[in-house]
C-alpha cells in the first residue's frame, strides 16, 4: 500500500513544478559548491607544492653557496653565511611545515580560509611565523564561501521545507484528506508515505550530486578513512534533513493553513540557520573576549625591549644596529650575536607566555562555550561535524598546530646547541635536518566525534518527533 | 546611511507589493519573495565574491610574499651588492673623494636610506598591484549589485561606518607615510652626524623632533562621493520596484 | 449497521450534538433533515471518527469507531457534498489510489467496471479530474464505495448543486446500493430526494433529533409541512 501511495503521490508532485524547480536549484548549488571546494583544495595544494619547491631550490643553492664558501671562492657577511647555524636556522634555511588538504577537504572550506595551512618554522619564537594568513579581499572573507557545506546547511533545509511545508495542510485545504481518511488508513501511514517519497528524492539529489561533485573534483576517495568519513557525512546530511522533515510534519500536525505553515517554517529556518549561529558567535566573543592581536604584538615588543635592556650592552647595540651594518667577513664576533639572540628569545618568550596563555585560555573557553551551546541549533551541530569530516574545522587545525609546536621544538633543539657551540654546518648536516611530515588525525577519534554528532542530531529529532506524533493523533480532519 | 537603508527597505516593500499583485497565488508570491531574499542576502554575496575572484584572482600569500622577497633581494642591476657599489661610486664622485672613510656623510646612513628607498619602491609596486586587484574586484561587486541590492547596501553601510577597505587603505597609507618620514629623519641624522669610523649615538632631541602620528579620518563627503554608485543602484532598485508596484496595482483585477 | 448510542459532541461548552440514538439497518436509507448547523454533518463526522465524541459511542458494524478506527472504515464509504479528488490524476487513477488505500487490489478492467457501474461515461474515466463536473466526481465517489463493497454509506448533502437529471441518477444509484444491502445515512436539504430514496427520515434541530418518520407513510406535501412546522419555533 505504501508503494501505491508513493506512486500516486509522485504523480501529484510532478504536476506541481515548484518543488522540482527548487530541487534543481539545490542540485546546481551543490554541484557549484563541490566545484568551489575542489578549487580551494587545489589552490591550497598548489601553494604547498610551490612552497616545497621553493624550499628545495633554496636548499640546493645553499649547498652550492656552502661549497663556494668552504672553498674560499666567496666571502659574505655573517648574516648571509648559511654555514652559521643562527643564519641558517633563523632565516636562510627555514623549512616549511604544511598541512595538506584532507581527502574530503572539498566538502567544506570551513575555517581553512582563515587559518594558515603552512608555516616557515625558524628558531625565533612561534609568534614570528604564525601570522601568514592567505591574502584575501576582506569583503570576500566577510561573505563566506559558497561551498558544499553552505548548500547543505542553508539551501538543503529550504528545499525540504518547500517540499513538505503543506504536506497535510494542502490536502486538507483541497478536501482530498477527508476522502483519503475515510479509507482504512491512518494519517501516520499516509504522512510516512509522503515523507519517505520526498525524502528519497531530496536526499538522492543532494547526496548523489555531492558525491559525484566531490569525486569529480579529485577528492582522494581511496585514501585511508575517506570512505567511512563520506558515509558519516551522508549520515549527518540525512539526519539534518530528517530534522527539517520532522519539523514540517510537526507544523502540519498543528492543523494550520499552508500559508501559516510556510511563514512559520521559514521563520524557524531563519532562526536556527542564520540568527542563532550569529548570536552565538557574538555572545561567545562578548563573554570570552580574546585579547586583540595588537595587544599581543605590543606585549611581545615590550617583553623584547625589557629583555634587550637586561641583556648586555653589546646586545643592545647589536639590536639597534641594522643587520646590514655588520661588516663583511667578521664572523669572529657574529656567533656572540647568535648566542645572545638565543638568550634574548628565551627571555622574551618567557615574558610573553602569560599573555599567550590568556589568549589560549580565552580561545578554549570560547570553544567550550560553543560546544556546550551548539545543541541549540542542529545547523551548528551539522556544521561542526561536516567541517570535522572535511578536515577544515577546529580539531584538525589544533592537531596541526600541536605538530607545528613539536617541530618548532625539534628545529630549535637542533640549532640552538650548534649556535651555542659555534659549530658550523656542513653539507652533510643538511641531510640530517629535522624533517616535518604531517601526521594524519587519528581516524577513530574523528569517527567517534562525528558519531556523537549524529547522536546529538537525533535528540531534536526525538524532541520534535514525539510531540508531532502525539499532535497528529489529535489531528482534526473536520470540525 | 539612513537614506541607504530607507531605499533598501522601500525596494522590498514595493517589490513585495508588485510581486503579490502579479503572482497567481499567495503561495507563489511568498516563494518568489523568499527566493529573492535568499538570493539577495545569502547567495549573491558569496557568488559575487566567487565571480570577482575568478575574473580578478587574488594572488596567494605565498606567491605574493615570494615575489616581494625576490624583488627585495633584487636581481642583476638591482641586486643589493650592485646597488651598494653604485651608491658608493656615486657618492665618491659627488664628494670628490676616493675612500668611504673620507666622505663627509656617513655611508651606512646613505646605504640604509638607499635600501629603504628600494624597499619602498618594491612594496609600493606590490601593494599597488594588490590593491588594484581588490578595487577591480570591488567594481565587479558593484556590477553584481544591480542584481542583488544587498551588495550596494553592504558597501554603503560599511563605508559610512568607516569600516570599508578604502578607508583601511587610507589609514594604511597615512601610517606608512609616517613611517617613511620617521625612517628618513633617522637615516638623515645618521648621515649627517655619524662619522665613518667611530661609534654613533643619537640623543633624545632627535626623537623630540619627530612629530607624533596624527591621523585624520576621511570626512563624510569623501565617503559619500565614493558611495554614489551604491546610492545609484539602491535608488534604481527602489524606483524600479515602485514603478512595478504601481503598474501591478493598476493592472490588478479584483478576482 | 450504523448505530449511535447516546452520541454527543460539544465544542468548548457549545453543544453541537445532544445525545443521539440512531440505528440504520442494512438496506435502509436514513435521511437526516434540518437547517445548517443542526448537527447533521457533526453526526457524520463522528461516524467517520474525524472528530472525537464528547460522550456516547458511534459504531459501524458493531465496532466502536474510536476503538476500531481502521476496521470500521473498511465497511464505510463517505461521499461529502464535494467529492474532492486529485485534480491532476484521471478518474481511473483516483479510483485506483483510493481503493488501494482501502487495501483493495483491482485490475484496470475491474476499476473501469466500477466507474461504469457508478454511471461514469467510459470515455471520461481517462480524463483528468480537474475537468470533471460535480456530478462526475460524485460518481467516482460512488465507484470507490462499490469497489470496496462498502456496507455503510455516509453521505453529506450529496445532491445539493446537482442538476435534476444528475440528482435523479444519483438517487437511482443509492437505491441500487441499498438494494444490495448497504446501510445509508444521508444528510440532505432535499426533501424530495429524501422522500424518493429514503426509507426513514429524521429531522434535526439545534443538535437534537426531534422526530423520525418512515417516508413510506408520508406524501411529499406532508413531509414538507411537517418539516416546516419543526423549523418554526
Amino acid at each position: 500500500m505504501l508503494a501505491q501511495i508513493m506512486k500516486y503521490e509522485w504523480r501529484n508532485l510532478q504536476a506541481d513544478r515548484m518543488p522540482f524547480a527548487v530541487a534543481a536549484i539545490l542540485g546546481l548549488a551543490i554541484a557549484y559548491g563541490a566545484a568551489n571546494g575542489s578549487n580551494w583544495v587545489r589552490f591550497q595544494q598548489s601553494n604547498i607544492d610551490a612552497a616545497l619547491k621553493e624550499q628545495s631550490t633554496r636548499m640546493s643553492s645553499i649547498r652550492a653557496e656552502m661549497a663556494k664558501l668552504n672553498a674560499g671562492e666567496k666571502k659574505v657577511s655573517a648574516f648571509a653565511d648559511p654555514r652559521l647555524p643562527q643564519s641558517f636556522g633563523r632565516n636562510m634555511g627555514l623549512h616549511y611545515v604544511v598541512m595538506p588538504p584532507a581527502p574530503l577537504g572539498s566538502l567544506a572550506v570551513g575555517q581553512s580560509d582563515l587559518q594558515p595551512y603552512y608555516f616557515k618554522v625558524s628558531t625565533n619564537s612561534k609568534e614570528t611565523f604564525v601570522n601568514n594568513d592567505e591574502i584575501e579581499n576582506p569583503v570576500h572573507l566577510l561573505a563566506g564561501r559558497f561551498d558544499l557545506a553552505f548548500a547543505v546547511l542553508y539551501l538543503f533545509p529550504l528545499v525540504i521545507l518547500a517540499f513538505s511545508y503543506n504536506i497535510v495542510s494542502a490536502e486538507k485545504e483541497a478536501g482530498t484528506l477527508a476522502l483519503a481518511l475515510s479509507q482504512p488508513v491512518g494519517l501516520g501511514r499516509l504522512i510516512t508515505a509522503k515523507v519517505v517519497l520526498r525524502a528519497m528524492f531530496v536526499f538522492a539529489v543532494s547526496i548523489l550530486i555531492s558525491v559525484a561533485g566531490v569525486a569529480a573534483g579529485g577528492a582522494a576517495l581511496s585514501a585511508e578513512g575517506a570512505l567511512p568519513r563520506l558515509l558519516l557525512w551522508v549520515g549527518v546530511t540525512v539526519l539534518y534533513g530528517a530534522f527539517w522533515f520532522v519539523l514540517a510534519i510537526g507544523m502540519n500536525a498543528l492543523g494550520r493553513s499552508s500559508a501559516t505553515n510556510a511563514m512559520v517554517l521559514a521563520g524557524v529556518w531563519l532562526l536556527l540557520v542564520v540568527i542563532i549561529p550569529a548570536v552565538l558567535n557574538v555572545a561567545v566573543k562578548a563573554m570570552y573576549p580574546v585579547p586583540s592581536r595588537i595587544e599581543l604584538i605590543q606585549a611581545i615588543r615590550v617583553a623584547g625591549e625589557e629583555s634587550t635592556r637586561e641583556g648586555s650592552k653589546l646586545l643592545a647595540r647589536y639590536m639597534e644596529d641594522h643587520p646590514e651594518m655588520a661588516p663583511a667577513g667578521s664572523s669572529g664576533s657574529a656567533p656572540d650575536f647568535g648566542t645572545l639572540l638565543v638568550a634574548l628569545n628565551d627571555a622574551t618568550e618567557r615574558k610573553v607566555r602569560p599573555v599567550l596563555a590568556r589568549f589560549d585560555h580565552q580561545l578554549q573557553q570560547q570553544q567550550q562555550f560553543v560546544e556546550r551551546f551548539r545543541y541549540v541549533s542542529p545547523a551548528i551541530v551539522a556544521q561542526s561535524a561536516i567541517q570535522d569530516l572535511a578536515g577544515s574545522g577546529t580539531h584538525r587545525y589544533q592537531h596541526f598546530l600541536a605538530q607545528v609546536d613539536a617541530y618548532h621544538r625539534r628545529w630549535r633543539d637542533y640549532f640552538v646547541p650548534r649556535i651555542l657551540r659555534k659549530q658550523q654546518l656542513t653539507g652533510s648536516d643538511l641531510d640530517l635536518l629535522p624533517q616535518f611530515t604531517y601526521q594524519q588525525e587519528d581516524n577513530a577519534a574523528v569517527m567517534w566525534r562525528c558519531t556523537q554528532a549524529l547522536g546529538s542530531l537525533c535528540v531534536p529529532l526525538i524532541l520534535l518527533g514525539v510531540p508531532a506524533m502525539l499532535a497528529l493523533r489529535r489531528y482534526r480532519v473536520a470540525g | 546611511m539612513m537614506l541607504a537603508y530607507l531605499l533598501y527597505f522601500a525596494l522590498f516593500v514595493a517589490g513585495t507589493l508588485a510581486v503579490s499583485a502579479w503572482a497567481p497565488s499567495s503561495r507563489a508570491a511568498l516563494i518568489v519573495m523568499l527566493g529573492f531574499w535568499m538570493f539577495n542576502c545569502l547567495v549573491a554575496p558569496r557568488a559575487a565574491s566567487d565571480i570577482a575572484k575568478t575574473l580578478r584572482p587574488t594572488p596567494s600569500a605565498f606567491e605574493f610574499g615570494h615575489k616581494v622577497e625576490l624583488a627585495l633581494q633584487g636581481t642583476g642591476h638591482d641586486a643589493s651588492e650592485e646597488r651598494t657599489k653604485r651608491l658608493e661610486a656615486e657618492l665618491l664622485k659627488k664628494y670628490k673623494v676616493d675612500r668611504i672613510e673620507a666622505l663627509p656623510i656617513n655611508f651606512n646612513g646613505a646605504r640604509l636610506q638607499d635600501g629603504e628607498d628600494h624597499g619602498n619602491q618594491v612594496f609600493d609596486d606590490a601593494y599597488a598591484e594588490l590593491w588594484d586587484i581588490f578595487s577591480q574586484q570591488e567594481r565587479i561587486h558593484r556590477v553584481a549589485s544591480f542584481l542583488a541590492p544587498s551588495l550596494a547596501l553592504r558597501s554603503a553601510s560599511m563605508a559610512f561606518a568607516g569600516a570599508d577597505f578604502s578607508q583601511h587603505v587610507h589609514f594604511a597609507k597615512a601610517a606608512e607615510d609616517y613611517r617613511r618620514m620617521l625612517q628618513r629623519a633617522m637615516n638623515e641624522d645618521l648621515m649627517k652626524n655619524a662619522s665613518n669610523t667611530g661609534p654613533y649615538f643619537a640623543g633624545d632631541d632627535l626623537w623630540a623632533k619627530v612629530p607624533p602620528f596624527a591621523y585624520t579620518a576621511p570626512d563624510a563627503g569623501w565617503v559619500l562621493v565614493r558611495q554614489l554608485p551604491s546610492f545609484g543602484v539602491l535608488l534604481l532598485w527602489a524606483m524600479g520596484t515602485a514603478v512595478m508596484a504601481v503598474l501591478a496595482a493598476n493592472s490588478g483585477r479584483a478576482d | 449497521m450504523l448505530e449511535a448510542n447516546q452520541l454527543s459532541k460539544s465544542y468548548n461548552g457549545t453543544t453541537a450534538l445532544h445525545p443521539l440514538n440512531l440505528k440504520v439497518e442494512p438496506g435502509e436509507v436514513f435521511c437526516l433533515l434540518g437547517a445548517n448547523g443542526a448537527g447533521k454533518t457533526t453526526t457524520i463526522n463522528l461516524f467517520l471518527n474525524f472528530i472525537a465524541p464528547s460522550s456516547g459511542m458511534a459504531a459501524v458494524g458493531g465496532m466502536d469507531v474510536v476503538k476500531h478506527p481502521l476496521e470500521s472504515k473498511r465497511l464505510l464509504a463517505y461521499i461529502p457534498e464535494q467529492v474532492m479528488l486529485y485534480r491532476n490524476l484521471t478518474g481511473l487513477e483516483n479510483l485506483d489510489y483510493f481503493t488501494s488505500l482501502a487495501g483493495g487490489k483491482h485490475t484496470q478492467n475491474e476499476l473501469r467496471g466500477f466507474l461504469e457501474e457508478a454511471g461514469l461515461a467510459r470515455a471520461d474515466a481517462d480524463k483528468r479530474v480537474g475537468a470533471y463536473s460535480k456530478g462526475m466526481r460524485q460518481k467516482v465517489g460512488i465507484a470507490i464505495a462499490i469497489a470496496k463493497k462498502a456496507r455503510a454509506l455516509l453521505l453529506d448533502e450529496p445532491t445539493s448543486g446537482l442538476d435534476p437529471k444528475a440528482s435523479n441518477e444519483f438517487s437511482q444509484l443509492l437505491k441500487k446500493l441499498s438494494g444490495d444491502g448497504a446501510a445509508i445515512l444521508m444528510a440532505t436539504h432535499d426533501l424530495f430526494r429524501a422522500k424518493e430514496t429514503g426509507s426513514r427520515c429524521g429531522i434535526m434541530k439545534h443538535g437534537h433529533l426531534v422526530a423520525t418518520y418512515a417516508t413510506a407513510d408520508l406524501g411529499h406535501a406532508e413531509l414538507e409541512r411537517i418539516y416546516l412546522e419543526h423549523m418554526h419555533d
